[in-house]
């Protein structure tokens, strides 16, 4: 190594002119700026008078409105449908045996009649679960059904809170 | 949890005594929830609305409430998710990001009869709005309601030297904003 190198005192920084002679200045003016926000202190929102009183008169009916529409099943699901269908079908089967002596299958007969059935005679999820006893329900073929994902996406965003499933 | 904090959720999810205990515990809540929201929503009547929600969904989930965290960091995380949603689901009513969205309630707030603020806290709710999300949560849960950094970390589940960080960075953009032209 070069015996020069190794012992000079000069780093060969310069700094710009009267740096020193304004230090103390600049350093206090640092010191003394007021922030932009130490001068607020609230956001600026107001509320209607007497708001708060209200709030939990408002929430409590919410809460006992929202608990009597849950106990209203809705009609127009696709499982609820299926079973309507099938329960239908075989009403329209079994009057046709007595009416017509033409045989009815299950085939010929109309998805979009059968739903309007169910819809003008008012028939509810205990009526159709009266009629189907537990090894018909346990013989009823669901594997052949595939559901696409995208049927399940668009019956959970239809049918239900999402925000619920996701609360931990 | 606080010993009376206890005695309350267990009231809570005591169906004989959940009625009272709910009241309780809106009176006990409703304003720090309030100004919590109206901080992300902006508006009052968007406010009232996700206040609402949230305490609907503290009382349909109180059960699910297991005590791994405060009972308010719970209800605070709640009406975060809420008023983010609220928000989101609004931009999408009118084809806009939730930026957007956000950009054009606090424009409305010189027409808005519930803002008393003078101009320079108008001002500061447009540097907010410029900030991302987290940074906007992050910067009035700090700056207005002075929530201590371990609370925070509850209520986000973010590392309090992230928020520290975040904070910070906030603070600092908030000022350049507020000291341009």
């Amino acid at each position: 190594m070069n015996k020069d190198f190794k012992h000079t005192k000069q780093t060969g920084f310069k700094t710009p002119n009267d740096y020193f002679n304004n230090l103390e200045d600049a350093v206090f003016d640092k010191l003394n700026a007021k922030s932009n926000l130490d001068s607020i202190d609230n956001p600026g929102f107001g509320v209607p008078n007497d708001y708060f009183s209200t709030i939990e008169s408002k929430v409590m009916d919410a809460i006992k409105n929202d608990e009597k529409e849950v106990k209203v099943v809705s009609l127009l699901s696709r499982r609820n449908l299926l079973y309507m269908s099938g329960v239908a079908a075989a009403v329209v089967l079994m009057f046709s045996i007595f009416i017509t002596k033409d045989t009815v299958t299950f085939d010929s007969i109309d998805t979009e009649l059968v739903e309007s059935y169910i819809s003008t005679q008012n028939i509810n999820s205990s009526d159709l679960a009266a009629l189907w006893n537990e090894t018909e329900f346990s013989d009823f073929a669901f594997d052949e059904y595939e559901l696409l994902d995208e049927t399940v996406e668009d019956y959970i965003l239809e049918n239900s809170n999402i925000e619920d499933l996701l609360i931990d | 949890m606080v010993k009376e904090e206890e005695q309350l959720v267990v009231e809570l999810q005591t169906a004989s005594t959940r009625e009272q205990a709910f009241r309780e515990l809106m009176t006990l809540y409703k304003e720090r929830l309030y100004w919590h929201i109206r901080k992300i929503v902006i508006s009052h009547d968007d406010s009232d609305d996700v206040l609402q929600n949230t305490f609907i969904k503290v009382y349909k989930n109180i059960e699910k409430f297991k005590g791994d965290s405060k009972l308010y960091s719970w209800m605070y995380r709640i009406a975060t998710n809420e008023a983010i949603t609220h928000l989101n689901k609004n931009a999408k009513r009118f084809s806009i990001s939730s930026e957007e969205m956000l950009t054009k309630a606090v424009n409305n707030l010189t027409s808005d009869v519930y803002f008393e603020g003078d101009e320079i806290q108008l001002k500061l709710q447009k540097a907010i709005a410029t900030l991302p999300q987290k940074q906007q949560l992050v910067f009035n849960m700090r700056y207005f309601d002075d929530l201590k950094y371990k609370d925070m970390s509850e209520i986000l589940e973010t590392s309090e030297g992230a928020l520290k960080a975040s904070y910070h960075l906030a603070a600092k953009k908030i000022e350049t904003y507020l000291t341009s032209d």
